[in-house]
């Protein structure tokens, strides 16, 4: 009887071993579609500092967005042929302090790259806050008569990270 | 009524003004890989959330160099013998595929960007160019042929992983069946035994 059941036993221990070795050798076929990598941003069109006298420092805080799928570095630059007040133009990733007279902290235009990873959602969008800031706490050039209306162009330009 | 209509009309003009634009180039870089004065092309995609305008250019780093580094990439392409062929004003589209090509007088390791930038906007983006040139169609076939080398001998590795997995799990069945058996082999023994 003993024999028997061990028999049974021992069968049914060999065909459930034999079954995960056929299990093995299945194909199950898989598909997919992958699209390829892009890289993307949205910026805002126009910043504007206002009430501002020299030496002092003002800052605007911007969303930029990477609209890509990959991890992209932005790069904001003025164009290499202009000089002017816009050169005391800085980035910060923080906030670059209160606004003083005390100069804040951050890069200037032109030495400054920032990270955005790329977003959680595929096809989504990831937004990172940046400070720009205007730094005329050692500007000379002011006039004490007149009100100066100056504007430039900033590129930012975004590549895979 | 009219001067509802009129102020969603003008409202809505004024967003689609003050919006910022989007751009997105894809693939995020491109691999070329060619011989000396042989034109090599890709395609790669454009796409906004309006209509827009688009300036292209292209800036190279000095031969070798293989960085992402934006700022380290001043050279035009003229001036380390290539020749790119790409639309360098695109004008009114939303959705488009261009064609990048590259012609190299010279063999060597390049790495550019290609930019695209929205006239009158900040927004400007770039796909890294990565072009490896061969002097020949012989050399590029004998850099082939290695890489074909290094990609067999890494699948006959996996062969060989899977054989070794198959055959482990091979011998713990087995020792596992005779392990019963003998079980059952003395069992029968004692029960005759006993009688």
């Amino acid at each position: 009887m003993v024999w028997g059941k061990n028999l049974i036993v021992g069968i049914i221990f060999s065909l459930a071993c034999l079954g995960f070795v056929f299990a093995a050798s299945d194909t199950m076929h898989v598909n997919a579609q992958i699209s390829p990598s892009s890289v993307g941003i949205s910026v805002p069109n126009e910043v504007n500092f206002t009430n501002i006298t020299c030496g002092y420092w003002k800052r605007q805080k911007i969303e930029i967005n990477n609209t890509g799928n990959v991890d992209i570095n932005v790069t904001p630059s003025l164009d290499p042929s202009y000089s002017g007040l816009f050169e005391n133009l800085g980035f910060s990733k923080n906030s670059p302090g209160v606004e003083s007279t005390t100069p804040p902290s951050g890069e200037k235009v032109g030495n400054y790259t920032f990270g955005i990873p790329k977003p959680e959602d595929y096809r989504g969008e990831n937004s990172k806050p940046i400070y720009i800031y205007l730094d005329l706490t050692n500007y000379s050039n002011c006039s004490s008569t007149s009100e100066i209306n100056e504007s430039a162009d900033v590129i930012f330009t975004a590549v895979e990270a | 009524m009219k001067k509802i209509v009129l102020f969603l009309f003008l409202f809505t003009i004024f967003l689609t003004f003050s919006s910022a634009s989007s751009l997105t180039l894809s693939p995020a870089h491109l691999n070329f890989k060619g011989i000396k004065n042989e034109r090599i092309c890709q395609n790669f995609s454009i796409n906004s959330n309006k209509e827009i305008s688009l300036v292209g250019k292209t800036l190279w780093e000095k031969e070798g160099e293989q960085d992402r580094i934006l700022q380290n990439h001043k050279l035009n392409s003229s001036s380390l013998g290539l020749k790119t062929i790409f639309p360098e004003k695109i004008v009114g589209e939303k959705n488009s595929i261009q064609e990048f090509c590259l012609i190299s007088n010279s063999s060597g390791v390049f790495h550019g960007v290609l930019l695209y930038k929205i006239e009158s906007e900040p927004t400007q983006v770039g796909i890294w160019i990565n072009a490896t040139i061969f002097s020949s169609k012989k050399s590029q076939e004998e850099s082939f042929s290695e890489v074909e080398l290094k990609g067999n001998s890494a699948k006959e590795n996996s062969l060989v992983n899977n054989f070794e997995i198959f055959i482990f799990f091979d011998v713990i069945i087995l020792i596992s069946i005779l392990f019963l058996f003998k079980n059952l082999f003395k069992k029968t023994k004692n029960e005759f035994t006993k009688k």
